[in-house]
């Protein structure tokens, strides 16, 4: 079981992967040791509770960050933004890798901030074997529509067969593959900002969804390499 | 059912289906004086989707009737470019004499509504491409050649599938208001009902220069990846053709590639069979220049055959504001190298 909680609220006991209803940026005022704080207190809960944490946005050299940790207390993955919303345009560095992490609940990769509005991030999570994208958005209310929904977190979805959590503007939601869905139409939980909010990600109906329409299988390489310049842009 | 009798149903079409027939009841319906080509301003491109239910056609004029009587409703309200669905072609083979039998055998008897998860007996989908290539060919050929030349219109005439050199490809040809091809764009994936009949998918995203600007057509299930669409643009697509036979997301997916590449889809697609039941034509563009905010320009009120028309402004996509940059770091980097892991021949390899 998945959940969303209020930032180091308990989760229910049955919950393996948690992650805060908080998308606020925590830089420290500048001050590392206090973003070190701050996950060092992630880390704790993590152990507390026995759960994997997905933290909230921070920065660290320079980047705009997420961290996942395990049930330890351990972090599995740092993973920085590569694209910048014109906001935190020239304040932070980007990074270049898409990483993946693979644990016992399935592949994760950790979408930060404005990457979900790039095709090619989710696309290379999907090819390097993710199952579930778990994204954290620092967005003003006012931008959140269906719209932007639609157009980043469901496109995500469909488009590569896998599920994408997202945490934005004081709301959470879910997208998966439509045929998953009793509705047919991708959203395993509409955008909702009534926390907690608990879901399941089967990851057998979405191997079974997978198995019956191979979007990623049978990607043309062939086009990809003829074409690499115009992607490469 | 054998290849015999398969054969004689050949030979009796070759003779119900001819390019001099196909022009006869064209031609009687009728020529339009006036070229909607004849003036093109970017800010006012005139497009159209249309949306046809998927029956079985009694006979050519029939067939032909229909895709002329569309196009030209079309072009009355004045579209410069329209857009038929995918697999409008091989809705002509509901012409053939116990097409139905054709159908069962093909399926192995399967009871099966809509194309998606269908399974198909791989010989005898070759047996039946070799047996009514040249019927299909010169049906969707002629019919869609004279339409587009007697209307005076640019038309992306759906897709039907070709059998050349012991390979099915399943190929929209876009005709000038000359009649003349003046471009083709083939399936670049096989998914779901393309992979069924074995279709061999090509490597090569066209764009095809109209007095409109360039346009390119990404078929049906291409639209799940949004590398053929950036491609386009990349080229100088503005409009993307996107003929469609599928239910399901497909047109939602138009609306996202609309915004996240920054141009205009064109959606046409099939209705008619419970599969097909909430499929709706639409035009689309970035969500910041539609009126709604919501990236409809136009879409069909219902599942009606039906054309939707709607004027769109070329010269707006040069202002849509973007949320964030692109990073070519990572995208020449480790982007272009994660195809590496989809599991067909990787990046480099050569036969």
């Amino acid at each position: 079981m998945t959940e969303i909680v209020t930032p180091f609220h308990a989760p229910s006991g049955d919950a393996k992967l948690v992650l805060f209803a908080d998308e606020e940026i925590h830089d420290g005022g500048g001050a590392e040791q206090e973003v070190g704080k701050y996950l060092s207190r992630c880390a704790a809960y993590a152990a507390a509770c026995k759960v994997h944490l997905v933290s909230g946005l921070f920065v660290h050299r320079d980047n705009l960050c997420l961290c996942l940790i395990d049930p330890k207390g351990r972090p599995l993955c740092r993973q920085p933004a590569l694209h910048l919303s014109l906001p935190q345009e020239g304040r932070y560095a980007t990074g270049s890798e898409v990483a993946v992490t693979h644990t016992e609940l399935g592949n994760f990769y950790l979408c930060v901030d404005a990457d979900i509005y790039h095709p090619q991030t989710v696309r290379a999570a999907a090819l390097k074997g993710a199952d579930v994208v778990l994204s954290i958005q620092h967005l003003d209310p006012a931008e959140d529509t269906p719209e932007r929904q639609m157009r980043s977190i469901w496109n995500a979805a469909q488009s590569n067969n896998l599920y994408v959590v997202n945490l934005s503007a004081k709301g959470g939601s879910v997208a998966c593959p439509a045929p998953i869905t009793r509705a047919r139409d991708g959203y395993l939980v509409r955008r909702t900002g009534a926390f907690p909010m608990r879901f399941g990600l089967n990851l057998t109906r979405l191997d079974d969804v997978r198995s019956g329409f191979q979007i990623m299988e049978n990607i043309n390489t062939r086009l990809v390499q003829n074409y690499a310049a115009e992607l490469g842009r | 059912m054998n290849k015999t009798w398969l054969d004689i149903l050949s030979f009796l079409m070759s003779f119900q289906v001819t390019p001099k027939r196909i022009d006869r009841i064209l031609e009687a319906k009728g020529r339009r004086e006036q070229q909607n080509t004849a003036f093109v301003a970017p800010e006012a491109v005139r497009v159209s989707a249309v949306q046809l239910s998927v029956r079985k056609y009694q006979n050519l004029k029939d067939y032909a009737g229909q895709m002329y009587d569309l196009a030209k409703e079309a072009a009355e309200n004045g579209a410069q470019l329209v857009v038929f669905p995918e697999y409008v072609g091989l809705l002509a083979g509901t012409m053939l004499p116990n097409y139905e039998k054709i159908i069962e055998w093909v399926l192995d008897g399967e009871n099966k509504v809509g194309l998606s998860g269908v399974k198909l007996a791989p010989e005898k989908v070759r047996l039946l491409a070799e047996t009514f290539h040249h019927f299909l060919y010169e049906t969707y050929m002629y019919t869609f050649s004279a339409i587009a030349r007697l209307l005076r219109i640019y038309l992306v005439a759906g897709t039907c599938l070709f059998y050349e050199d012991g390979q099915l490809r399943n190929r929209c040809v876009v005709f000038g208001p000359d009649g003349e091809p003046a471009g083709a764009q083939e399936k670049v994936s096989a998914v779901g009902f393309d992979k069924a009949l074995g279709v061999t998918p090509c490597d090569v995203i066209e764009t095809i220069p109209t007095p409109m600007g360039d346009i390119s057509v990404v078929i049906g299930s291409d639209n799940y990846y949004f590398e053929c669409v950036k491609i386009a643009r990349a080229r100088g697509a503005k409009i993307i053709a996107a003929p469609d036979s599928r239910e399901g997301v497909t047109r939602d997916l138009l609306r996202c590639r609309a915004d996240e590449q920054n141009l205009y889809t064109v959606y046409s697609c099939l209705t008619g069979t419970r599969e097909h039941t909430t499929a709706l034509a639409g035009i689309f563009a970035p969500v910041g220049i539609t009126p709604g905010r919501d990236g409809f320009v136009a879409c069909a009120a219902d599942t009606e055959p039906q054309t939707v028309t709607a004027r769109v402004n070329l010269e707006k996509l040069e202002h849509v504001f973007t949320e964030s940059g692109p990073n070519p770091e990572f995208l020449r980097g480790d982007y272009l190298h994660s195809y590496r892991y989809c599991g067909t021949p990787p990046l480099g390899e050569t036969e």
